[in-house]
């Protein structure tokens, strides 16, 4: 049986790189699957629990996550096509009409 | 071990998400995570959440994912991108510092368990638990939906005079 500390630190470690991932990237298709990647990896923790705390209401929590995911992506992607249809491009720096 | 295949999969996999130059192979980076974590959840006991992950995430969200890829259709001067060494510096610092802290707080978790329920992550057991515990949270998240299909449609809705609103 694997222990549960691996696939915390599994859990973690795709976290990280997800994080990594939205702060040192510029196109936003990759920040917005990075966060699918934290977000999948939250999940992966409340798998993992469930099993080994034998409550299946974190599975039920990852069921409502992956639908909130589907709803954030959604609306996610209809922004980056109404961004792209103004500045032609999917450059997060080029996104700065707000900063002082 | 099965385990550690996939979990080197899924770290390997990842660091090519972020360090790719084209969106797709992004994405398909991104797709096999998400097959290797539904494979991670069948070991864990929970094969109805495997199964949805499979169907929901890999076979709707990443294909919303490369649907966009297409229709943007970016050229690779434009996905070419540079940070400042100064930023990459201090998020590599921060991703490492991140990993240092939670690896830290994860050893020193002992929860361990011998007993195993065959039926934990059944569709009837996980079923059963949405409709009786959760059913508040069911039905919130369904109207989460409705007003995420709303949103999308307010973005690109033109006005009633034929322009588009900004």
């Amino acid at each position: 049986m694997v222990p549960l500390n691996w696939y915390l630190l599994l859990a973690f470690l795709m976290f990280t790189i997800g994080i990594m991932g939205v702060l040192l990237r510029r196109n936003v298709l990759i920040v917005l699957m990075s966060i699918e990647l934290m977000l999948n990896s939250a999940n992966l923790v409340f798998i993992v629990f469930s099993r080994y705390l034998l409550n299946v209401g974190g599975q039920v929590m990852v069921l409502l996550v992956i639908a909130v995911a589907a709803a954030e992506v959604a609306v996610g992607l209809g922004i980056v096509v109404a961004l792209y249809r103004h500045i032609h491009s999917v450059d997060l720096e080029k996104v700065n009409l707000m900063k002082w | 071990m099965l385990f550690l295949i996939c979990a080197l999969g899924m770290v390997g996999s990842g660091v090519v998400l972020v360090a790719s130059r084209q969106p797709v192979t992004a994405v398909i980076a991104l797709i096999s995570v998400f097959l290797l974590q539904s494979v991670l959840y069948v070991l864990l006991h929970a094969p109805f959440i495997a199964a949805i992950q499979v169907i929901v995430y890999t076979g709707a969200i990443m294909v919303l994912f490369i649907f966009v890829v297409m229709l943007l259709n970016l050229k690779e001067r434009q996905t070419w991108e540079t940070i400042g060494t100064r930023r990459r510096l201090m998020g590599i610092l921060l991703g490492l510092g991140i990993v240092l802290i939670l690896g830290l707080g994860v050893s020193q978790i002992t929860l361990t368990t011998e007993r195993i329920a065959e039926d934990l992550g059944s569709p009837q057991k996980v079923g059963k638990t949405l409709f009786d515990r959760y059913a508040l949270p069911l039905e919130m998240v369904a109207l989460l939906l409705l007003i995420a299909i709303v949103a999308v449609m307010e973005i690109f809705k033109k006005g009633v005079g034929g322009k588009t609103t900004p």
